[in-house]
């Protein structure tokens, strides 16, 4: 409150100040500028007088604004005090007319014409949009009203020089009601965005494109930059510094939609990958990246797969967080959305990835080494991981390589008996010791028929000491020996590149390594047998034995094949394909039927040359091979291209293929096929 | 160079091939013959491998073996064998 008589003192002692000439032309214009506004202050204050309102609160507190402009007919003056009234209003300045005839207009659109507020200080400026405005509580529409009313100023009085730049007061209004926004209290934030934006909305509608995209820079508030990009797609958002911080800090997928986070999550990447470009902000960049909340593997997952070529930065798994990172899986493996499980294996991957030089897998790794040391607890929580991990690459064909050449290194049994428990149906994968047993089997089973053949040499050489055939038999126990040597050397770790070992496979897939085994059974209980003395202890065994050969018997039914066209041949020809396909499984096999079976072959050659033809002798041809009529492959293709040559041939069509020269020439000098047939012979 | 017989190409031009080999696949009631033009490429060499198909009169064809599942068979054995001698 004010002493009006303190202010006619003091405009009195401005004046006398005034009349000195000594006073500088500032001093002088702000000089008259003050006693301009105070000689308003106490034409008001006359003016109150009369009305007797000169102790109202409401008129004392804002210095009588608009006191001029009351209905003086309310207050029963005199024609006296009315004449008094009239001269007083007219000493107030046009100027201080016009505004308040700005902001009565104003206040009526707000619908506040006639409340005590309208004389309230806060009207001050209504005219020229001011900011302040957003403190009431506008409706769309009034806000619509008030922006064209702010247009159209000139036609309520005011004048060019006072008219206020709409589009600029538009735009420092958004601007201030971004900056009122833009604030680290989520709780503030979403109380007040939706008033805001609807501000917002009308505003930025008198802005044009180019100014809008100068709008909402600096943005450090999360919350507020994806408000703003799902709600003006056309703005530049762009954030700050301080605003990368804040949403590397504070996103999480956990508390926000996935399309907020994802939105979030461009929109951050992109802020990143732009300020990154330029080099002071590399560092800080750096920096703030690294500063992302270990445990938000989400994130860090994310922005791995997101960001460009970001150096210095550790959001891949590091060595010390490993275990922590599987437990963390593991333990809410079952509560991630799919989504979740996605990001999560894409930073395992990675993980695993640059420990293991890109293919193998170092959760396995870890397990096949420390399983037997973890507790129960956590073998099974590993294992469950373990189980997830290898679901997802045995069926991916571009994995399974990889994952198989593993799995056959493992050597922790517990492991792999629980693997082996768990996708014993699944058809891509391989295990080491089933590799080891089948290879095992095989090469036990060969070795033993090689030590038996050389025990026969051994005698037969003993009787013919000092013959021809005595040196014949000596020679063949030499190969003998040297072929057992060769077969116990094969190393079962180098199967992948092994034709041998990839054949034993093939075997093991199918029925020989069971037959071999069956028959090892039958071999013990024969051994057992003979040490009984018991009648009835030895039936039981004949009854085991009779057993084991019922399932090779079935074992081998079971591979008999008739393929569609062999009905061409003749029925012994066929009874002899037949015989033959039990043995087809690998070369070893094949070799003793080729020669047990010699002289079928034989039989089957003579009838074919039998029923004449070209054809048939080219079969012929054929069966004398595998009745081991040739002494090499080579003599056999000459036989054959003798027949050629005798003939017509013409080439209708053939398969191309690019071989290396080297083994091409190799191929003509040993022939294809040469290996079976010598192993026959 | 033994193996080198004369045949007519798919213009009816005599041309002599390189027989490298012949041979059966069980599954199958083919002949089939590995051939080469000595065309060389390199360190390689093109080869060709065709069903050998008797057609009458003391004829016979080099066909293209069209059913994949065969060629699938032919080629494994066809790789197989070379491996074996890769590793010789």
């Amino acid at each position: 409150m004010f002493n009006i008589e303190v202010i006619k003192m003091i405009q009195r002692k401005k004046m006398r100040e005034q009349s000195n000439a000594n006073i500088s032309d500032d001093i002088k214009d702000n000089l008259k500028k003050e006693i301009n506004y105070l000689n308003l202050v106490i034409i008001r204050y006359d003016i109150a007088k009369l009305l007797g309102l000169e102790n109202n609160q409401d008129y004392i507190n804002v210095n009588f604004l608009g006191i001029e402009n009351e209905n003086v007919h309310d207050y029963n003056l005199t024609p006296e005090q009315m004449n008094e009234y009239n001269r007083l209003v007219a000493q107030i300045p046009p100027e201080q007319m016009r505004r308040y005839f700005i902001r009565k207009a104003m206040a009526d659109v707000i619908g506040e014409e006639n409340s005590s507020k309208f004389k309230d200080k806060d009207y001050e400026g209504i005219e020229n949009f001011n900011p302040a405005l957003i403190r009431y509580n506008f409706t769309t529409d009034q806000i619509k009203k008030i922006t064209d009313l702010a247009a159209n100023l000139a036609s309520i009085g005011v004048d060019s020089t006072t008219r206020v730049d709409v589009k600029k007061e538009a735009e420092d209004l958004i601007r201030g009601l971004f900056n009122e926004l833009n604030i680290d209290d989520s709780t503030k934030y979403n109380n007040i965005k939706n008033y805001y934006f609807s501000l917002m909305d009308i505003l930025l509608e008198t802005i044009d494109e180019n100014t809008k995209n100068t709008i909402f820079l600096d943005v450090s508030n999360y919350d507020l930059a994806y408000d703003l990009i799902m709600k003006y797609p056309e703005v530049k958002v762009k954030m700050s510094i301080n605003g990368i911080k804040s949403m590397i800090n504070n996103m999480d997928l956990s508390n926000m939609t996935p399309e907020k986070y994802d939105k979030c999550l461009e929109m951050l990447c992109s802020n990143i990958n732009e300020l990154y470009a330029e080099d002071s902000n590399k560092v800080t960049i750096e920096g703030l990246i690294n500063g992302v909340r270990r445990e938000n593997y989400s994130l860090r997952s994310d922005l791995v797969s997101h960001l460009g070529d970001i150096e210095n930065v550790k959001l891949d798994i590091q060595d010390n967080e490993y275990i922590d990172f599987i437990n963390y899986i593991d333990g809410n493996y079952d509560s991630f959305k799919e989504v979740d499980r996605q990001k999560y294996f894409s930073l395992l991957k990675r993980r695993i990835d640059i420990a293991n030089d890109g293919d193998v897998p170092a959760l396995l790794e870890f397990l096949n080494k420390n399983f037997d040391k973890l507790s129960d607890q956590d073998k099974s929580n590993y294992y469950s991981l373990l189980k997830i991990v290898v679901s997802r690459d045995i069926n991916n064909l571009e994995k399974t390589e990889d994952l198989n050449a593993l799995l056959v290194k493992l050597t922790n049994k517990d492991l792999s008996k629980r693997l082996q428990k768990d996708f014993s149906n699944n058809q891509n994968i391989k295990f080491g010791n089933k590799h080891l047993s089948s290879y095992d089997a095989l090469v036990q089973d060969t070795v033993s028929k090689l030590e038996k053949k050389k025990m026969e040499y051994q005698k037969k050489k003993e009787n013919a000491k000092g013959s021809f055939f005595g040196t014949y038999y000596a020679v063949k126990i030499k190969d003998i020996d040297r072929e057992i040597e060769r077969v116990k050397k094969i190393n079962p770790a180098g199967y992948e590149n092994s034709f041998v070992l990839k054949n034993l496979d093939d075997a093991y897939n199918g029925k020989t390594t069971q037959i071999i085994a069956l028959n090892k059974e039958i071999e013990e209980l024969k051994g057992i047998k003979e040490q009984l003395k018991s009648n009835f202890q030895k039936k039981r065994i004949d009854k085991k034995i009779a057993k084991r050969n019922e399932k090779i018997k079935k074992l081998q039914q079971s591979k008999i094949k008739i393929v569609g066209k062999q009905k061409k041949i003749m029925l012994p020809s066929l009874a002899l394909e037949i015989r033959k396909g039990r043995f087809n499984d690998h070369a070893e096999s094949k070799a003793e039927v080729f020669t047990d079976y010699a002289n079928e072959y034989k039989i089957l050659a003579d009838t074919e040359r039998r029923m004449g033809g070209y054809f048939g002798k080219i079969k012929a041809l054929f069966y004398d091979l595998k009745s081991n009529k040739y002494e090499s492959k080579a003599a056999f293709n000459r036989n054959m291209c003798d027949l050629l040559r005798a003939s017509n041939v013409k080439i209708n069509g053939s398969n191309r293929y690019i071989v290396a020269s080297k083994l091409l020439n190799q191929a003509r000098n040993n022939q294809i096929h040469n290996v079976q047939v010598n192993m026959g012979k | 160079m033994n193996n080198i017989i004369n045949v007519l190409n798919e213009n009816n031009e005599l041309e002599e091939v390189e027989v490298i080999d012949f041979f059966q696949l069980d599954e199958y009631d083919h002949e089939y013959v590995l051939y080469t033009k000595n065309e060389e490429d390199g360190e390689d060499t093109v080869t060709y491998v065709s069903i050998l198909n008797e057609v009458g009169d003391d004829k016979f064809q080099f066909e293209e073996i069209t059913d994949q599942e065969e060629l699938k068979k032919v080629e494994e054995k066809i790789e197989q064998e070379l491996d074996l001698l890769a590793s010789e």
